[in-house]
């Protein structure tokens, strides 16, 4: 799969290959996520548990002692759910909006985090700064060995993720479609909308724990809101979404990775960078293809074809 | 067919720590057309969504179709109020009425071939068949009632719970809501709905809940939708009072 790749490219290195395969990985597992949350109109909840997970790797590191990604993911995952509830939870009791409860109880999180990172970078080896930016340059670095292929850990981790995301999508569909449209009413069917709300939660959490070591959590963050909300103007259906918001994601990667080895700069802030460039071109584009219809005749949307 | 479709034992319910449906006790009669009526406020929608088991009751307790909600929950259809959903999302008129399979459906199984043509006949029934593949935030607001209709019909349900099906509604909508009431009461079906306009209650059901936090009256229409008890249910906000002699009716409510 590398090798014809190279020979396309010549000018590329197949650690560099390796690299935007990772990239792809992560954009991909956390764009189809977070088309679910832009659904949902919880696009800031995702930002919010990406930040808020930072104790849960920073417990997993006190207590394991080492930065296997098993313990990270999780601890992540449990403070997931656990910050999804506790938000929810002060909402309702604490009297303020659900807005405030979720500024409270992810900055807090966030900012305990923090304080745990530092005591845990005296005993392992952890810089708090790789965290929020990622060190994508050095993915190629750190392999395992996969059905004896030497594949970059991350990518293997984000492969495995992204597979998991996929079967519980493809399994779950009608529910996530469901509860996000319409929670009352697939409530009164029998719909479990509480455990479908804390299973997206917790498949974020777990997205942004695998991503973050390798890209950080900026390029997290981009990826789970841009490439759903730049999907979202360009269709009027759920399924070509889902596939749309998977090639922008997989195509700002790419493009971010080249654009940031000619530049020679940061890699994962290059792919966040064009992730928005893509957002607001397509807000541009949709605008001005829109006004030029309705001045000519009627105003349907793109690629609004029935479901097959 | 004398017995109740619908239950609500001393059910109060509490919203943080305030009461919003306090001690209502009442019965809805099996086919029956019933109008739950009161002002804003007044727990009308509450009262539903704890018949649905959608919140949870402080105390008191609910009977639906002779037995508790989650037993039956495929046999009772939900309308809950246009404007509780985002209609800006992504799916068709179609996908929106399959949603109406989906209970009975159950986990990991998808709507096939039987499902689709039943939701095509659930839009026909409402006057929607053309606009099965528009995007739902392309159909006008009468269209989108008529969607969450025709969703309900999908079920096959013996009880229907409407929240304010006929409010802000086009001629063409509420006669095609009327028409498929009509149908569903001859089918043997209960209806239960949140209603707005006191000027339509009588002509459109035969029962009636007249509801502030508490139960004002229940009963057949006739002998309950008095002027006296709409009094007590509004506590003087009425603005206009016809004497509700038969045939007369409220003709303005202030909110």
């Amino acid at each position: 799969m590398i090798d014809p790749a190279l020979e396309l490219a010549p000018w590329l290195t197949a650690d560099d290959l390796w690299t935007m395969a990772t990239a792809v990985l992560a954009s991909v597992a956390c764009g189809l996520v977070g088309c679910w949350l832009v659904l949902r109109r919880l696009s800031l909840l995702g930002d919010a548990i990406s930040h808020a997970v930072l104790p849960g790797i920073a417990g997993a590191f006190l207590l394991t002692g080492t930065r296997d990604v098993l313990p990270m993911l999780l601890g992540a995952t449990v403070i997931g759910i656990a910050t999804a509830f506790l938000s929810s939870a002060l909402g309702r009791w604490g009297r303020v909006d659900r807005d405030a409860a979720m500024g409270v109880t992810f900055t807090s999180l966030f900012a305990l985090g923090v304080v745990m990172m530092s005591l845990a970078a005296r005993q392992v080896d952890l810089d708090p700064g790789c965290v929020l930016y990622g060190l994508l340059e050095f993915v190629p670095f750190d392999t395992v060995d996969l059905l004896g292929v030497r594949v970059p850990r991350a990518a293997a981790w984000l492969g495995a993720v992204l597979a998991v995301d996929v079967v519980l999508m493809l399994a779950l569909f009608k529910e996530l479609r469901a509860t996000s449209f319409d929670a009352a009413h697939a409530a009164s069917l029998g719909i479990r909308v509480g455990v479908v709300h804390l299973g997206l939660m917790a498949a974020v959490a777990a997205n942004t724990v695998v991503a973050f070591e390798s890209v950080g959590s900026i390029l997290v963050v981009a990826m789970l809101v841009a490439p759903g909300a730049t999907a979202r103007l360009w269709t009027d259906r759920l399924v070509p979404m889902l596939w749309l918001a998977t090639a922008i994601a997989s195509a700002t990667a790419i493009v971010g990775y080249l654009v940031a080895l000619e530049l020679n700069t940061s890699a994962a802030g290059m792919i966040a960078t064009i992730s928005m460039v893509g957002y607001v071109g397509s807000v541009g584009a949709v605008v001005t293809i829109g006004a030029t219809r309705r001045s000519s005749q009627s105003g349907r949307p793109f690629f609004s074809e029935p479901l097959p | 067919m004398s017995r109740s479709a619908l239950e609500f034992h001393g059910v109060s319910v509490a919203y943080r720590d305030e009461l919003v449906v306090e001690g209502v006790d009442a019965s809805v009669p099996s086919a029956s057309l019933c109008a739950i009526v009161g002002p804003n406020g007044a727990g009308k929608s509450t009262l539903i969504k704890a018949a649905l088991g959608l919140v949870p009751l402080a105390s008191g307790s609910v009977k639906v179709l002779g037995g508790s909600i989650t037993a039956v929950r495929r046999d009772v259809g939900y309308v809950p109020q246009r404007e509780s959903v985002d209609w800006e999302f992504p799916v068709s008129a179609l996908e929106v009425a399959l949603m109406g399979s989906y209970g009975r459906l159950g986990l990991f199984r998808r709507p096939g071939r039987a499902e689709r043509a039943h939701a095509m006949d659930s839009l026909e029934q409402v006057g929607l068949a053309a606009f099965a593949d528009r995007q739902i935030s392309q159909l006008s607001g009468g269209q989108q009632q008529r969607v969450f209709l025709a969703r309900a019909l999908m079920q096959r349900a013996q009880l229907y719970l409407m929240d304010e099906p006929f409010s802000g509604v086009d001629a063409l909508t509420e006669g095609a809501i009327l028409r498929v009431l009509g149908e569903l009461r001859q089918r043997g079906c209960t209806i239960v709905a949140v209603h707005h306009d006191l000027s339509t209650v009588r002509e459109r059901f035969d029962h009636v809940l007249l509801l502030n936090k508490r139960l004002v009256a229940a009963g057949p229409v006739a002998a309950t939708f008095t002027s006296q008890a709409l009094q007590r249910a509004y506590g003087g906000r009425l603005a206009v009072m016809v004497d509700a002699a038969p045939g007369n009716a409220v003709t303005s409510a202030g909110h």
